[in-house]
Formats: structure tokens, sequence, C-alpha cells
């Protein structure tokens, strides 16, 4: 894990440095990813510029202990131009690691659209520019998948649109329902033509003790399955929390002007888990299962028992019912893209639930 | 493999007649009492046809040592499933 790649979009070159020196001394994750962009990043650079930097990094932990999933990017957030972290869950902690990289620092701009795969310590630049533009990241998500080798243990970073055409808190999307959510990392990528990143490994972590790796290893899963502190989590989710923060006035409604909404029963943790959940999964490595997708059964208007069903993660939105959510298209670009930014996803959703009934069975995209 | 549709775990059948062993041509993996294979490393060459020889693809590969993962059957991860999907059966 010393090994640093460095990816160059401009020139479409990358190399490999050893960087043991920031390794023994800021161990990995966020502690190397924040040397390196202080390495290469240019002061008073444009966030969605070409001089901006983008840093995977990964820690000691990742890929061997159960709950140590997620992976972090650093960069010069476009939406407070200042300094930009975001962590995400999914593979791609595992995978990295798998790659024998603790960080891949990426810089340029690409003069068309393109997306990486890191293949082991390969690293090729493909075109994405038959992908840029579609609708759904799950869509390219499926694409990549077949047009790419390692299945199972490789992990794939996309954009949507939103970070195409640089809207400033766009998301990178990692395995359909993980996010790189804070700050804006998929404006970042847009800027730099970038639709997605592959990355698949396949090397060993190797364990000196391994008596005492297991002897760690069972403590921290039976902390992670069978303790109260992560029950709330696999049970019902984050949105455990709905009817407390209502109970207490605590509930950011309607972009934070209030704290209580009138509705909190219905798009409660409990609610959806009665109703609507359809399964839960677990990003790799950690038994918690977090992360709950809820089924819609939305019905043709023109047949009779035909359903279209979508998959939704289900978010703490504390605004309106699942099903209204889907109502427009609109709504579901938003969810697909923004759905952790509940805040700003908010301030949308205001300037259309008065138009919604409208918006219904239209087409029109926002 | 995809998160859209669920997950699946692929476990080694622990067949009689292994098709695995049937690939072999170095005679590196030897039947095992009760059915899987054995793997002898030495005498491995590392040509891959147990991996494609097997249909649920159970045979694993360690790019590393340039060797098959065979499953022993030894039962470590049966406790680390939490919903007991995965049995320890004689």
């Amino acid at each position: 894990m010393r090994d640093v790649l460095y990816i160059d979009l401009t020139k479409k070159i990358s190399y490999i440095r050893d960087r043991g020196d920031l390794f023994e001394k800021w161990m990995g994750g966020t502690g190397v990813a924040v040397q390196l962009i202080e390495e290469e990043l240019k002061e008073g650079c444009d966030p969605l510029g070409p001089d901006n930097v983008i840093v995977f990094a990964v820690g000691p932990l990742n890929g061997l202990y159960p709950m140590a999933s997620k992976v972090v990017a650093v960069f010069k957030s476009p939406l407070t131009g200042n300094y930009g972290e975001s962590h995400c869950g999914g593979r791609t902690a595992a995978a990295l690691k798998q790659t024998g990289f603790g960080a891949v620092v990426i810089k340029g701009k690409s003069d068309i659209p393109v997306y990486i795969s890191i293949n082991g310590k390969k690293c090729y630049f493909r075109d994405a520019s038959v992908i840029w533009g579609i609708r759904s990241t799950a869509t390219v998500g499926r694409i990549l998948r077949e047009a790419e080798h390692g299945a199972g243990l490789r992990s794939i970073l996309r954009i949507g649109r939103a970070g195409e055409k640089l809207v400033r808190f766009a998301c990178v999307v990692s395995e359909t329902y993980r996010h790189f959510g804070r700050l804006g990392l998929g404006a970042v990528f847009g800027s730099k033509n970038l639709k997605a990143i592959v990355i698949s490994g396949r090397g060993r972590i190797l364990v000196e003790d391994k008596r005492r790796f297991r002897e760690i290893y069972d403590e921290i899963y039976k902390k992670a399955v069978f303790s109260e502190a992560t029950k709330k989590y696999h049970e019902l989710g984050t949105s455990a929390n709905v009817r407390p923060l209502n109970f207490i006035n605590a509930l950011p409604t309607m972009n934070l002007k209030d704290g209580k909404f009138d509705g909190a029963e219905d798009i409660s943790g409990e609610t959806i888990a009665l109703s609507r959940l359809a399964r839960r999964i677990s990003c790799s490595l950690c038994p918690v299962a977090c992360i709950h997708i809820a089924a819609i059964r939305e019905p043709y208007p023109e047949e009779p028992y035909f359903y279209k069903t979508t998959f939704v993660h289900t978010i703490m939105n504390p605004f309106m019912h699942l099903e209204v959510c889907l109502e427009s298209e609109t709504s579901m670009d938003c969810l697909a893209f923004f759905m952790r930014l509940i805040t700003l996803v908010l301030i949308l959703f205001q300037r259309v639930y008065p138009l919604r009934g409208q918006l219904r069975h239209s087409k029109k995209e926002f | 493999m995809e998160f859209e549709r669920g997950f699946i775990i692929v476990v080694c059948r622990g067949c009689t007649d292994p098709a695995c062993r049937r690939a072999c041509p170095t005679g590196a993996l030897t039947d095992r009492k009760g059915g899987g294979v054995f793997l002898n490393s030495s005498k491995c060459t590392g040509c891959g046809y147990c991996v494609s020889a097997c249909t649920i693809r159970a045979v694993m590969w360690d790019d590393d040592s340039n060797k098959p993962i065979i499953c022993t059957h030894c039962g470590y991860c049966v406790p680390y499933c939490p919903y007991k999907i995965l049995p320890m059966e004689e």
C-alpha cells in the first residue's frame, strides 16, 4: 500500500510512484490524501478547471476488517471553493486495496469524454463518448459491467448528467446505491470529461500475525452484528431517526424552515420498512447491511394489473411520500443524483411540488 | 453479482466425480473422501483448466501464486454468515 497511481487526463498517461514516505508518516486514507492534494493542487485554481486534482485513498484497515468499507476522495469543492472531502462505501475501498495502490491522483482534463479502467497495476483510458449523456447512472453501470472484466470484486464509479452539466453539488455514484455525496465531486468529474472509473484488482493483502488478526476481526464482527450500536442501522437505517427527530422538533423540513413535518409518520423508517422495503444490502466487508432499498410499483394507466417496478434508495426525505418522489421524472433524477443532499433536493421539490399534477405524465426534464 | 438483482454466493459443492480433477493434466488435484478435491501445489503448473472446468466457477484463482484456490470445506466462513445461508453439513 505504498504505491500511488498518478493519472494525467490531459496527456492520457499514468505512472506509479512509491510514496512510502507519506504512508509511513500519515498512515493512509485522509491523512495521505491531504498531503497529496497539497503537493498537486495549485493555489487559487478553478475547482471546475483542468488544474483541480482528485485524490482517492484507502487506509490500513480497508479490505481487512469488518466495517472498514469507506474510501475517501479529496478535491477542491466547486460548491464551496474550499477543501472538499467526501466518503463512499460500496466496493470501491476493497477493490482499490486489491489493486495494491494506496491512493490514486487524477489531474488534468480530457479533450473527449473518457472513462478510466484500473485493472491491477494497469490503467487504461477508454472512450466514453457513447455513454455520455445517458439518463440513468444504473444504465451506465450496467453497460460498464458488460464492457469490463473482473465482475464481483470490482467497483464502478460513475457520474450522471448532473455531473456532466457541472451542477455544483452533483454526486459520484458507486455500485448503484452508494455515493460520494458531499461537495460536488460529480461536477469535478464532469469538468474533467471523466465519466467513470472502473477499479478491479486481485492482489492479496498479507497479514503478519494471523491469530491476532482473527481475534480482532471477531471482536469487531461481534460488535457489528450483535450489539445495539449497529442495530438501528441494520433494521431501519437512518430513517429510524424520522420519528424521534420530529418529536423533538428537529426534523429539517422545507429547507430548514421548519423542524416539524405533519406527514412524518408516513415517511418514517417504520412505515417504509413495513410497506415498501424490498431488500437490505451491504457494502463490501461490512456485515451491518444498512442500505435499505424500497420497491415502488407504479401501475400503467392504460392497462390493468400491469406495473413498472422501480427500486429506490429509501432516504430520509422529510417532505413527501416515496410515490410522490417518483411522480415526475424530474424528482426521479433528483433522487438518483442528489439524494444525499437533502436540503438542496428540498429546494427543487419546493419548486416542483405545486406543479406535480401537471408534471405527472409529462417527460419534462430539469 | 449486481446490486439491482441481489447477490449470489459461490461455494464449492464438493462433487463426487469432480470436473476440476478430471480437467487437471498433472494430477495436482486428487479426490477427497466425501467429495471435493485436494490441491497438491507442487504438482500444479498453473494452467487454469480447473477454473474453466467448474460450471459454477467455484474454483477461484490466486494471481500472486498463479495457482487455484480450492475450497477445503473447513467451515471457517459458516459463523460469519449472519443469515445462516451457509450451513455446515456432513
